[in-house]
């Protein structure tokens, strides 16, 4: 377990990152997910103590500095050096001996699937051989936090889902620690146990995919994740007013107010078996057939509200009685 | 294909310009330098004035003499100015913005106007010792230490210092500011001190650009002649003064020879342009010419 406290970042009299306390799994792989300009990178480049914190500590059990060691967005391969020279880069600064080198060298780039690329300069790899090269002269210095820097954005769909499924495999067959930063959702969930949720330089939230998409701490986390409807009403002791639906409701805002949003994910939060919670009639005026799902829009009063449903659960024109799975959440 | 008659067409004042003034240029030299020279009727090739120039001491002291200036200077403002575009693109602030902006002003001044700024200044009868007489330093201006027209070529040095070292600050800055910080970032994460990612890293990939502003300058003062005329000193005569002086003394008979030497000097600028290129793609940094 490796512990961030109080972690501050100002440059220039703007604050980047506002008191981090985070806690990094051992073993697992954490994503800090978040929009652009969040301070993700700059969180990461504090990791890999490349950036230097106004505030804060960030220490092991034993109250050591974990060292980071960084896979950068654009791999950032020595252009003038080898595959081989680049991934033993950070053995020769430290003074490790030839034959150390080229037989840790060997050993990681045979666990990396880069061994015939000993020789080879960057410029004659592709996009996915000079990730791997990055991932290996990371990896030989066995660090303890493997840190990248949105890993997938500049590889095409197919590699991505390789690589994706490449790093996911990696980090069990060494037990790695990997922290890595995206500001996509998909990503995030596809490949870590536990997603932060960083905006404005804060962390909002701390969770499993799953429990970010049924219970997002905030509106700022809610809208940030998106594939939701947010609907405005009134909050008046305990009871909710919308143009959709008027009833009980869990509060989760900061504190007491009388305007108030209700949170409808697109999936999971209502269906049509009946539940103890009734949430409105509604005619289906909108039908996508989206693979896996039916991307449904639904008609209720003055309020239109999109839904992904299993297949051929409804029909078009016709009117049904929605149900919330479980009371629903307004912020 | 239309294009191959039009690329022709288009590339044709280029050729004719040229064939007209480059090519026949050096085609004469090469026969007058091979003894081919009807005005004074002689008519047979042969490598005569080649073997005599090289058998000429006076010829290869002066050559060596040049060599070791061309060479010392430019290595000088190499050195200086790789040192000077690290400090400027590591410390970013007013001062080295400002520095360099005036560094970049140099470059567009021509030589002659710091030959004639030094001569102006430095030499024993210009503003500097006249000041420093005046303020009671020195007692008589012969005291102040000669430096233009002196034996040890100081004014020729420092004139060449104030052109280049800029020459190579521009130069190198602008590599610099193509790879910005980026691999210094990695560097230092994966373990490297200042020096290591300096060495390893940096100056490997400002290597050829180094280089390259290398040739320029050596190719340009070993030939260069006015500096020299100038400010060099008569007992310790540079090779482009050398031919000059044989020239204007128009002897006919001596016109082969001055060819050759001419030649010799050419070609011995182009192989040894040749040679630093090969060495620098021998050198790290040398395989991927730095930045793609």
């Amino acid at each position: 377990m490796y512990q961030l406290t109080a972690i501050n970042q100002k440059k220039g009299g703007q604050v980047i990152l506002h008191d981090i306390n985070l806690q990094i799994p051992e073993h697992k792989i954490l994503a800090i997910l978040g929009p652009s300009g969040s301070g993700k990178t700059t969180l990461l480049n504090i990791l890999a103590q490349i950036d230097t914190p106004t505030g804060g500590t960030i220490i092991d059990a034993d109250g050591r500095r974990p060292k980071g060691v960084m896979v950068f967005q654009d791999y950032r391969l020595f252009p003038h050096l080898t595959v081989l020279r680049n991934i033993t880069f950070g053995l020769k600064v430290r003074h490790v001996n030839k034959a150390s080198r080229l037989q840790q060298a060997d050993a990681i780039m045979a666990i990396v699937g880069i061994s015939d690329l000993a020789q080879r300069y960057p410029d004659e790899l592709s996009g996915g051989q000079q990730q791997r090269v990055a991932l290996a002269r990371a990896l030989i210095l066995k660090p303890d936090l493997l840190l990248m820097d949105e890993p997938f954005s500049s590889l095409d769909e197919s590699l991505r889902l390789e690589m994706l499924d490449f790093i996911k495999q990696l980090q069990q067959q060494l037990a790695l620690t990997i922290v890595f930063v995206t500001h996509y959702k998909s990503e995030a969930y596809l490949l870590s146990n536990q997603v932060a949720i960083l905006i404005n330089g804060q962390i909002m939230q701390l969770a499993t995919p799953q429990q970010l998409e049924q219970r997002p701490a905030n509106l700022a986390v809610a809208r940030f994740l998106g594939q939701a409807n947010f609907i405005n009403g009134q909050w008046q002791a305990g009871h909710l007013t919308t143009d959709l639906y008027s009833g009980s409701a869990n509060f989760n805002g900061p504190n007491e107010q009388r305007t108030v949003v209700l949170y409808l994910p697109f999936s999971g939060a209502l269906q049509l078996q009946p539940t103890s919670y009734p949430a409105f009639k509604g005619q289906v005026v909108a039908l996508t057939w989206a693979g896996a799902y039916e991307q449904v829009t639904v008609q209720s009063a003055a309020t239109q509200i999109k839904l992904n449903l299993p297949v051929a659960t409804v029909q078009l024109q016709q009117t049904y009685q929605f149900y919330f799975t479980t009371i629903p959440v307004v912020f | 294909m239309r294009t191959k008659p039009r690329l022709v067409l288009l590339l044709l004042p280029f050729s004719l310009f040229m064939a007209l003034f480059f090519f026949s240029a050096i085609l004469k030299s090469l026969w007058t330098s091979l003894g081919y020279y009807p005005l004074i009727g002689l008519h047979r090739l042969s490598l005569t004035y080649y073997t005599a120039a090289l058998q000429d001491t006076a010829f290869l002291r002066t050559f060596m003499r040049t060599f070791t200036l061309a060479f010392s200077s430019t290595f000088l403002a190499c050195l200086i100015g790789l040192g000077l575009a690290f400090l400027f693109s590591q410390q970013h602030n007013r001062w080295t913005r400002l520095m360099f902006k005036l560094s970049q002003l140099p470059v567009m001044l021509p030589h002659i106007f710091v030959v004639l700024a030094l001569l102006q200044l430095l030499s024993q009868t210009g503003l500097i010792p006249r000041l420093l007489q005046r303020l009671g330093l020195i007692d008589q201006s012969a005291q102040f230490p000669l430096l233009v027209n002196d034996p040890g070529q100081i004014g020729i040095l420092l004139t060449y210092l104030w052109k280049e070292v800029p020459f190579v600050i521009v130069t190198v800055t602008l590599v610099l500011r193509q790879i910005d910080l980026r691999y210094q970032k990695v560097a230092l994460n994966l373990g490297a001190n200042r020096w290591q990612t300096f060495w390893h890293i940096l100056l490997p990939l400002v290597q050829p650009a180094l280089f390259n502003a290398f040739i320029i300058i050596f190719s340009f003062t070993f030939g260069s002649y006015e500096v020299p005329y100038l400010l060099g000193n008569q007992q310790a005569e540079l090779l482009p003064v050398y031919i000059y002086n044989l020239y204007v003394q128009h002897d006919l008979t001596q016109i082969p020879l001055l060819m050759s030497l001419n030649l010799l000097l050419s070609v011995f600028t182009i192989a040894f342009a040749g040679l630093l290129l090969q060495v620098s793609r021998w050198l790290p940094g040398g395989r991927t010419g730095g930045l793609r």
